[in-house]
């Protein structure tokens, strides 16, 4: 069963970047949030920031009640947060099977091996991957191995979900498909959930809350159906075009 | 691997024999300089001929427009290299039993002759951090004593010392065995046993009294008791590769003539007669 | 170029380094060679080079890794320093080298005093051949190494932290098996540039049976005292396994 703790989490930091700096104040709630923006506005700088794998110059981040980031005393490292993470590539570890991918957050956890055997299988089940489990992740398809990755990310049961451009390395013809399929799979987890596109249409297919980033900063933060119409800036405007 | 110390006794036999012969071979050399043509010699000679052997060639050089080029090393070194066929005009050696290796495998052309003598001494570093203050003290556990490879004459000539020195009551029966525990270092030619004690990595070394004059002030020098350190005799002879036998045997005459034993004479070596 | 002057010239460079090889193994018998590496003199020396090279190479895995990996995934002032002195002793002549060693760790070098006083003394030991060994061998391993977490992809370290491994959880079950081919290579590398090391060994360590007279040495020295049987036998086992490290490095290129 979907887990449904839903904690908040809350970010307010600031990071200087190459060309701007990245400004973020801002509270997730559960529930799919699509963070969109043009390639290079400080999207999956901010989710790699939440995750613990970079630090901001200032500000802090907690995960509920639980402060993980007081700039620059406190840093809780990655391991310690409880965020699962599909980066863009996937990042599926090419030297082990779908299983042991799978197995490897419950491995870091010490989860003894009869619960972690159960807890991925029935993990391989609900993503519709059991019959991969014994491949080396080069043998899969995009689609496949997305669907490991995620089954790796939610397999440790994750205060947090976060999906960096899940879409981008799929073809066009495949995207559409994979995208209902992930949105109706993510709804049924009550986590804060964020996906990160640089595709207006992705923000589209899971409708709720839409926060679009240009440039470090968020210039907005509304429900999808809101946002149609804006003409605000020249990204904002494609949102009306579709 | 290394060739066997204790060869003393066959080797002075070989030199007893040597002897006679070698008069004959300098008269015949003797008259023999005579061309005009520049020539080039290559001679492979001991290490410790370095600083003698590089005034001969200078003063050839400007008597006779001869060219010595030089192969210093190891007897033993130098010896192996001619046997395998290295283009040596002259071969000097340290000692009787290089030279007597080389004529064994047909290297020679000729006999060899004695040219010169030369004496053993122990070196110590100037500021002596193992406070030797006679041969007796190189037994004493702990001292840091680098000798030349037992094929190396030096090294040959000096565990003879050695075990002369343990048949006296004064070193004690196990003086050799001591000695040699403290050995920390085979090297190859007596040059590297004077450049370690030099640079102050050995308490002590056993090198030729002709060594010491370019080692300066850097070192301390005692004796080996006369009765026990063998007299090193240098041999000399042409190599059977030579190109220019009347040059090679010039060059022999040479060393042997009266300017060649003054040289040699200034830098400490003994005459051969 | 015409391709028979191509092949002419290839076939003549093949067989330069070819003949000297055969030449060596044509100048033994097998009852000869047997006799040669079963003496003392060369078990002493043999024994001695698998000794120090083993120290050798577990030293080189084990502080070569860890910078390695520095210098693959770190940024810091002064890193392009570190890199040139890191691969400084595979230009450097084994002799230099040997010389430099003494310099700084002899008894008259420059932590020479330093070390005498805590009763260390280096030069003309064993430990001096490991120290040579490892000087001259090292940045084989370093350079293979780094490649080999090079080409790691980082946002797969990034997983394993996500997934709740640490820094040495992730770099044993991530980095380490990703680079390990690379990593074979290396220490191997490193491991025949260590049991062949000459020049270095015989400036700073000296030579002595047992103590200092690694094969190499044994190969020389033996020579110089006219054992060329000896010589060639001990030079037929370097020649045997230099040719099973290439083996080995070449099956993990591919």
């Amino acid at each position: 069963m979907p887990r449904s703790d839903g904690a908040a989490f809350t970010v307010a930091i600031r990071k200087t970047l190459r060309d701007f700096e990245l400004r973020v104040d801002v509270a997730f709630t559960s529930g799919v949030t699509v963070i969109v923006g043009p390639s290079g506005s400080g999207k999956t700088m901010l989710l790699r920031t939440m995750a613990g794998l970079e630090r901001p110059d200032v500000g802090h981040i907690a995960i509920g009640e639980r402060l993980v980031e007081r700039a620059p005393q406190i840093h809780v490292a990655p391991k310690e947060r409880g965020v699962g993470f599909v980066f863009q590539d996937y990042a599926l570890f090419p030297h082990l099977s779908v299983t042991e991918n799978v197995a490897y957050g419950l491995c870091a956890h010490r989860i003894p091996k009869p619960e972690r055997d159960r807890r991925v299988a029935a993990m391989l089940e609900r993503l519709d991957i059991a019959p991969l489990a014994r491949e080396r992740p080069r043998k899969l398809s995009s689609g496949q191995r997305q669907r490991v990755a995620l089954a790796r990310a939610l397999v440790i049961e994750p205060q947090a979900l976060f999906l960096d451009e899940p879409l981008a390395a799929l073809d066009v013809l495949t995207r559409s498909r994979v995208r209902a399929e992930l949105a109706r799979l993510l709804t049924g987890y009550l986590i804060p959930t964020l996906l990160v596109s640089h595709d207006p249409a992705d923000a589209a297919a899971f409708g709720g809350r839409v926060l679009v980033i240009e440039r470090g900063t968020v210039i907005a933060d509304a429900p999808y159906s809101s946002l149609r119409g804006s003409t605000q800036t020249a990204f904002l405007a494609t949102f009306s075009e579709m | 691997m290394a060739a066997n110390a204790h060869g003393m006794p066959r080797n002075l036999r070989f030199m007893n024999v040597l002897a006679p012969s070698v008069a004959a071979v300098f008269i015949v050399a003797g008259s023999a300089s005579a061309a005009t043509k520049p020539v080039t010699l290559t001679v492979f000679a001991a290490a410790s001929l370095r600083e003698a052997f590089t005034d001969v060639a200078r003063e050839l050089r400007s008597k006779d427009a001869t060219t010595v080029r030089f192969n210093f090393g190891g007897s033993n070194q130098l010896a192996t290299q001619i046997v395998l066929g290295a283009p040596a005009d002259v071969f000097a050696s340290a000692d009787a039993r290089q030279m007597q290796i080389a004529r064994a495998h047909g290297a020679l052309d000729g006999t060899a002759s004695v040219f010169a003598g030369n004496r053993l001494v122990v070196v110590v570093p100037a500021e002596n951090p193992a406070h030797i203050r006679s041969v007796r003290d190189l037994g004493r556990r702990g001292v840091r004593l680098v000798l030349a490879a037992p094929g190396v004459p030096v090294g040959r000539y000096a565990r003879a010392a050695f075990s002369g020195m343990a048949n006296e009551a004064a070193y004690g029966s196990d003086f050799e065995r001591r000695v040699l525990a403290n050995v920390i270092s085979e090297e190859t030619d007596v040059k590297a046993v004077a450049a370690k004690v030099a640079l102050g990595e050995a308490d002590a070394g056993v090198v030729y009294a002709t060594d010491v004059g370019p080692l300066g002030s850097r070192v301390s020098v005692f004796g080996l008791p006369g009765r026990y350190a063998p007299v090193a005799r240098y041999f000399i002879a042409v190599v059977r590769a030579t190109v220019d036998v009347r040059a090679a045997r010039g060059f022999i005459a040479f060393v042997r003539g009266a300017r060649g034993q003054a040289i040699l004479a200034r830098h400490g070596f003994l005459s051969a007669r | 170029m015409g391709r028979g002057a191509a092949v002419f010239a290839s076939a003549l460079l093949v067989a330069f380094i070819a003949i000297p090889v055969l030449a060596l193994a044509l100048r033994t018998d097998p009852a000869t060679f047997v006799r040669s590496v079963a003496s003392e003199g060369a078990r002493t020396a043999l024994l001695l080079s698998l000794v120090t090279t083993t120290i050798t190479l577990a030293l080189a895995l084990f502080l070569g890794t860890p910078l390695a990996h520095l210098l693959a995934r770190s940024e810091f002032a002064g890193k392009r320093i570190v890199d040139a002195v890191v691969d400084l002793p595979i230009v450097l002549p084994p002799a230099v080298a040997g010389l430099a060693l003494l310099v700084a760790f002899g008894r008259r070098g420059l932590l020479g005093p330093a070390l005498a006083g805590g009763g260390i003394q280096l030069s003309f030991t064993t430990t001096a051949v490991v120290l040579a060994q490892l000087f001259v061998a090292v940045p084989f391993y370093i350079r293979a190494a780094r490649a080999g977490f090079s080409g790691v992809e980082p946002t797969l370290e990034d997983a394993s932290a996500t997934l709740g491994y640490g820094a040495f959880g992730t770099f044993v079950r991530v980095t380490v098996p990703l680079a390990l081919p690379s990593l074979i290579g290396g220490a191997v590398l490193t491991w025949a540039r260590a049991l062949g090391e000459f020049g270095a060994t015989i400036m700073f360590a000296g030579n002595l049976p047992g103590v200092s007279q690694t094969v190499p040495l044994a190969v020389y020295l033996g020579l110089e005292s006219g054992d060329v049987e000896g010589a060639v036998a001990l030079s037929l086992v370097l020649v045997a396994v230099s040719m099973i490290v290439l083996a080995i490095v070449k099956s993990l290129q591919r």
